[in-house]
């Protein structure tokens, strides 16, 4: 579209007309076709005036977007009537003089003073570098590396720690410390709400909205962290861990006392005071060092099927009974479970780590040939890319079939314990009233199976020194386990 | 014009109530949280509202008038009482049995008559209500309807605040004084009148030679400048040209293009031209970059857009001869096909569209993409959203190479930066310009670059604009709701250096005002929203601009869950598991 300079003579001073002809300009929505006016310098004085002063006689030049040069005129005559009338309405009067010839910008047939009068940005010099024209960088958002969600939820390990022998990790009877934490359970039960109106997102936004609420502190504890509501069916992953959804709201038996049971999935406190309206539910119980969202047991009583119930009531709740049992009857073994992981291709690393003996320690065996990685079996960190982006891939390097395995860490370091023979044992014992499956730390299972542990009861295990104690696991739920993962139940 | 007395008609099952909740459904549904809302009824609209929301698919023009006017008289109007007809409008605002205010049909009206008005008449109520009484059958007398009062304030204030609480802005607005006061709500919302249809209609048809009818929205829009000038100096072209508001324009822009997509080139009499209500309708897309791995290999995704007032119900795409059936990915999207997409040509695939009238989904080949953030936050992903990158917003461009020397000139006059060096890209021919930011605000300025007009139409600054973006806080993704302890800063971009901001309490009785005070535009500003409630941002720079946004705070004990759309699992053999529920079990 060509531009074009239009002018009226006028007869005030510089500032009043702009005004006027800048409100005329925006009541009429032309600012994005005539951008800016220029006056020529005074006429009918041969003294200095300085720029833009003074009521001596210009030329009002305005630069119009217009397609001939009729319309540039239009456009002119239209401002110049309507700002003529905002004048009329303010009590004063613009005096709009003949008019020169519409010209192009190189071509204006008189000289003009150098300030510059744009109806959007305001006045200023020609040639002038104003930093009202520059566009502020836009504010940094917070990024941070939020890393391999499938990477190690444990931090490394600089020195390179004897492991324990876990067979007598597991022989003395467990200490059953609690330790809740009023303030951070009221941030875990946050975060579950929060997870459960989401309904679903990226690993990425599940860190930061974790750090936000002061559940973990970096991407290993958040990783942690979606572990264990991973265990306590509140959320599942994708196989790749890049994504997770809130599951179904639920409400699971205790294998333990089949009158109770406790919620897993979405919950709200909306649905939650219905509930009550039904059942009793006492006081929420914190999980052990308050690692996660607290537990809501539900006293169904002796209700013939609860199920039911909660369809005649509308409650949006489903009924899944005794969910640990039912779901330890549908596990496979441990082969079958390694055969369901996620199969990855891969480039060369720039540098590779394998799991030993209770530490990340480089590996200079490993190969990537054609995309076949080769090495010793076992646990690896791989490394990729500058510092500038780099990233890390965690997996499992099953040597027979040359296959490298994505899934949860816990369950490949296990993987790679069996796969090198190291003992994985398991104690099951009746300790104060309770029925406790003893795991040691370093033999923690795999995700699958673990969650049907916490599915038992819906609770976290307690962390005493370098075991694991869950809590009410009937025997033969513990035992079935074992066999399948072929652990030695003591 | 409407009739002052119109025929009455069968009223069959059509009441009030289904009228009223079929215009909220109409405005408000698939519709993306946090867009404005124009109520911009016009005769399409209300006919477009008989056949698809009231059940009516063979209804005429006439027939979706009169029924409309049938049941706004009977809502609002009292029968002849000697002293004449009034309006007896409900003393306080009321509510349906779901929330939806219940004077949508007389507001309807009142933008019905803003429609109507002459091309050239301003914003006054001797122009207006005129129209206005016309459209309610009140014909005696002139001014303000009798009865109507001020009543219309409190009704277009209910209609804000439900839109509010809905996640949605509201656009409609009260005038600052004088004659418009009032009446500048439904001028508001009025897009564009029935004479500016039809001097649309008309200018297409003196512009045919330089037309090519195919041109599917984004080559529409992109010509519209070019053809508005055509106009000269009137009210149309100052609506059509004018970007400082960029949603109303793109709002403009749309009704524009349905009166592109009429049959003006058969029209013989312009001065009866009216736009065609529904008709074969492409379904747009854009691009969705999708990260195949964290080693910077990515993937365009043709990213369907719904359509406007898009009811759900089966749409399928027929790609490489197999139908894909289309699935709601967020209010206004669909999920991104699985095929990724050849770049550098149009693409045109057909679809199913059932009873939507829509048979083909149009990519439209463009020689440069501006990929920006997910404005809801429900992935990392970037996508050709819609969000405005002229005012510093951060972007990826994905340009041709051919674009390099002009975006090389662009970048060495610092109107446009980007960090490091352009990226190759596997598609041949196309890199990609990393953090982008526009640096410049006088774009006029700009020297001819060839070939890169389109680019720089679209990285333009539009002079006077504002916009006010929240960003931080703890949100519920495409909810436009934050957490109690958790709000949101505001960060004001515009071409001033400073901005009045005002925060104003919906929700406590006593002194509104919450926040108030000058903030530096470009920069986050906290914003004070310490408890629940209901608030509303108001933000004016000088000369003129103006923004503002509604922000509802939520209490903890409040949220409800959200629906899952893409559960993950884990698949046993003979069933699902997802969280503590087996599903699948035979």
């Amino acid at each position: 579209v060509p531009i074009w300079y239009v002018s009226r003579l006028v007869r005030n001073a510089c500032q009043p007309v702009f005004d006027r002809v800048q409100e005329a300009v925006h009541f009429l929505n032309f600012a994005q076709c005539v951008p800016l006016a220029r006056f020529s310098t005074p006429r009918d004085t041969q003294r200095k005036v300085e720029a833009g002063k003074g009521t001596h006689q210009r030329y009002l030049f305005l630069r119009v977007d217009a397609a001939t040069r009729e319309q540039a005129v239009e456009f002119l005559d239209t401002i110049c009537r309507v700002a003529n009338s905002f004048a009329r309405s303010a009590g004063a009067e613009l005096k709009f003089g003949d008019r020169l010839l519409p010209v192009n910008p190189d071509s204006i047939p008189l000289p003009v003073e150098p300030l510059i009068w744009h109806f959007s940005r305001g006045v200023h010099t020609k040639h002038d570098k104003q930093s009202s024209w520059r566009v502020p960088p836009s504010p940094r958002r917070q990024e941070e590396n939020t890393g391999d969600p499938l990477g190690s939820p444990e931090p490394s390990t600089p020195s390179s720690p004897q492991e324990a022998d876990p067979v007598a990790l597991i022989k003395p009877a467990p200490t059953l410390v609690f330790r809740a934490n009023g303030d951070l359970q009221g941030r875990q039960q946050r975060l579950l709400l929060w997870l459960s109106a989401a309904g679903q997102g990226s690993w990425d936004r599940f860190v930061r909205v974790s750090n936000q609420l002061g559940t973990s502190h970096d991407s290993i504890t958040a990783r942690r962290l979606l572990r264990r509501l991973i265990l306590l069916g509140h959320v599942e992953s994708s196989l790749d861990g890049h994504h997770w959804s809130a599951t179904p709201a639920a409400l699971v038996q205790l294998a333990a006392d089949p009158t109770r049971a406790f919620w897993c999935g979405q919950r709200s406190e909306l649905l939650r005071c219905r509930l009550r309206q039904v059942w009793q539910m006492p006081l929420p119980d914190p999980q052990a060092g308050s690692d996660g969202p607290p537990r809501w047991l539900v006293n169904c009583g002796e209700a013939r099927d609860p199920g039911v119930v909660l369809k005649a009531r509308g409650l949006p709740l489903r009924w899944e009974g005794t969910a640990a049992e039912n779901l330890v009857r549908r596990l496979p073994a441990l082969d079958r479970w390694r055969d369901s992981l996620l199969r990855v291709s891969l480039t060369p690393p720039e540098r590779v780590q394998r799991w030993q003996a209770g530490a990340y320690r480089d590996e200079i065996t490993f190969r990537v040939i054609a995309g076949c990685p080769q090495g010793p079996t076992g646990l690896y960190r791989l490394f990729y890319g500058d510092d500038r982006s780099s990233f890390e891939l965690t997996g499992f390097l099953d040597a027979g079939r040359n296959e490298f395995l994505r899934g949860d860490w816990y369950g490949l370091r296990f993987l790679a314990s069996r796969q090198s023979g190291l003992p994985c044992p398991a104690r099951w014992l009746a300790h104060e009233g309770r029925s406790i499956l003893v795991l040691p730390l370093s033999r923690r299972w795999p995700l699958l199976y673990e969650r049907a542990l916490v599915l038992a009861s819906g609770l976290l295990p307690i962390q005493d020194s370098d075991r694991l104690c869950y809590l009410d696991v009937p025997f033969d739920l513990a035992s079935t386990l074992a066999r399948l993962l072929g652990v030695t139940l003591l | 014009m409407p009739t002052a007395n119109p025929p009455a008609v069968a009223t069959g099952p059509v009441t009030h109530a289904r009228w009223n909740a079929a215009i909220v459904d109409y405005f408000t549904r698939n519709v993306q949280p946090g867009s404005p809302i124009y109520l911009s009824v016009d005769e399409k609209v209300l006919l477009a509202i008989r056949r698809t929301r009231l059940g009516r698919p063979d209804s005429t023009l006439k027939g979706a008038l009169n029924e409309f006017w049938w049941v706004l008289r009977n809502w609002c109007r009292t029968p002849p009482q000697g002293g004449g007809e009034r309006l007896t409008l409900p003393v306080k605002p009321t509510h349906d049995s779901e929330g939806r205010p219940t004077c949508m049909v007389f507001l309807a009206a009142m933008v019905l008559a803003a429609y109507y008005m002459q091309e050239d008449e301003d914003h006054s109520g001797q122009a207006y209500f005129p129209q206005l009484r016309d459209v309610l059958g009140i014909v005696e007398g002139n001014g303000r309807p009798p009865g109507l009062g001020h009543a219309d304030d409190a009704l277009w204030q209910r209609w804000n605040r439900w839109l509010g609480t809905r996640g949605l802005q509201p656009t409609a607005r009260r005038g600052e004084s004088g004659s418009w006061k009032y009446i500048e709500y439904p001028l508001s919302q009025c897009l564009l009148r029935r004479t500016d249809h039809q001097r649309l209609a008309r200018l297409f048809r003196n512009a045919e030679a330089i037309i090519d009818r195919a041109w599917d929205r984004d080559q529409f829009a992109a010509h519209l400048p070019m053809l508005a000038q055509r106009l000269g100096a009137t009210r149309l072209a100052g609506l059509l040209l004018d970007t400082s508001e960029p949603q109303r324009h793109e709002a403009i822009v749309y009704d524009a293009y349905d009166v592109f997509r009429s049959p003006w080139h058969e029209v013989e009499d312009f001065d009866t031209f009216t736009v065609a209500p529904l008709g074969p309708r492409s379904l747009e897309a854009g691009l969705y970059r999708w990260e195949k791995d964290r080693r910077g290999n990515v993937e365009y995704l043709i990213y369907p857009r719904a359509p406007r007032s898009w009811q759900e119900g089966g749409l399928s795409v027929e790609i490489d001869g197999r139908w894909h059936c289309l699935k709601p990915e967020r209010p206004g999207w669909f999920d991104p096909l699985p095929k990724p997409v050849c770049l550098g040509k149009r693409l045109c695939l057909n679809v199913n569209g059932g009873s939507q009238e829509l048979n083909q989904l149009i990519l439209p080949d463009s020689p440069f993409w501006i990929f920006v953030q997910d404005p809801d936050g429900f992935t990392d992903d970037l996508a050709t959203w819609p969000t405005p990158c002229q005012d510093g917003e951060p972007f990826v461009l994905l340009a041709r190479n051919e674009l390099a020397k002009p975006l090389a000139t662009l970048q060495a006059q610092e109107f446009l930066r980007w960090q490091g060096d352009p990226v190759a890209t596997d598609y041949d021919g196309w890199s990609e310009y990393h953090d982008c930011q526009v640096c410049r605000f006088d774009w006029e300025a700009v020297p001819d670059l060839p070939g890169a007009e389109g680019l720089v139409r679209k990285l333009r600054p539009a002079g006077g604009t504002v916009r006010l973006s929240l960003e931080g806080g703890l949100s519920v993704s495409g909810h436009n709701v934050w957490l109690e302890g958790f709000p949101p800063a505001i960060c004001v971009r515009a071409d001033a250096p400073t901005a009045r901001l005002r925060v104003l309490s919906l929700s406590q009785n006593g002194n509104p005002v919450v926040q108030e005070g000058e903030v530096p535009t470009h920069s986050l500003q906290p914003l004070q929203l310490a408890a629940a409630g209901d608030y509303s941002i108001e933000i004016t720079t000088k000369p003129r601009g103006q923004a503002s946004r509604f922000v509802r705070v939520m209490r903890w004990d409040q949220l409800e869950p959200g629906p899952v759309l893409r559960p993950f699992d884990t698949r046993l053999e003979d069933c699902r598991l997802r969280g503590a529920c087996l599903l699948g079990l035979q």
